[in-house]
């Protein structure tokens, strides 16, 4: 029987990758939102117009919880020859 | 050969996989290294000739690996061992005999090298492998074994076999 600190270390890494793919994603989702403004093209009669706003917020919401300390601490908890195959 | 008189030595370059669930080759600071997963068990044939200055007094078997990573942490480490004596033993069907087994406990720096031994009484426990006599030793890391609780890979640096 595999060990129970394998299991929570599959835990942790599969925890560590995914949310360095969040942060990723929404560093992205940023970056083309800076570009947008700047740019600040007419949306009306688009699929943006009216979403904006939610979408920012949504955005900014999404933000705050992926930078938060414990998904810093568990992506430098990752263990980088771990198989991640503990808990399958 | 004396009491703690080396017989043999292998290292990772001359290891022999099986068709799945072997190690890999990686190298570490130029140094290569087998790395031994840590969910699945993982295992590896050696090929050697007892040195025929072997007293029949036992052997003891010195496993020299590190932690990838981890710096704690223990893993168990399982060697057996087959003979092919002459005119006697078919390559296509013997078997391994019994493997010992040892819970070594990682260095408390990951690139550090344990030395974990394990003993062998002459006979049996080692498939009565004699002095000038071909054999084979496997090693597998046991990584599913409830007592192998270290994170993350286990490589070998060396395997010594000396005269207990």
């Amino acid at each position: 029987m595999v060990a129970e600190s394998k299991k929570i270390q599959t835990l942790v890494n599969v925890i560590a990758d995914q949310g360095e793919a969040i942060r990723l994603a929404v560093s992205k989702l940023i970056a083309t939102r800076s570009k947008f403004n700047t740019a600040n093209p007419d949306a009306n009669g688009t699929v943006v117009e009216g979403n904006l706003v939610p979408l920012n917020n949504s955005l900014n919401r999404i933000n705050a919880e992926i930078s938060k300390q414990v998904w810093t601490d568990i992506i430098n908890a990752r263990s980088p020859s771990h198989r991640n195959k503990a808990l399958d | 050969m004396a009491s703690g008189d080396t017989l043999a030595i292998f290292f990772p370059a001359s290891g022999e996989p099986p068709a799945s669930n072997y190690p890999t080759l990686d190298t570490r600071n130029g140094v290569l290294v087998l790395d031994f997963d840590d969910t699945t068990d993982e295992n590896i044939e050696f090929a050697g000739f007892m040195s025929r200055a072997y007293a029949a007094g036992g052997i003891t078997v010195t496993i020299g690996w590190a932690a990838t990573t981890a710096t704690g942490g223990d893993v168990v480490w399982d060697i057996a061992f087959k003979s092919i004596s002459d005119d006697a033993d078919d390559l296509d069907s013997k078997a391994f005999a019994a493997a010992n087994s040892v819970t070594a406990t990682t260095a408390s720096s990951s690139g550090e090298v344990d030395y974990a031994t394990i003993t062998f009484t002459d006979g049996a426990d080692m498939d009565s492998v004699a002095a000038g006599e071909y054999l084979r030793m496997q090693i597998n890391r046991d990584a599913d074994n409830g007592s192998d609780d270290l994170v993350g890979d286990a490589e070998l640096v060396f395997i010594e076999i000396k005269e207990t």
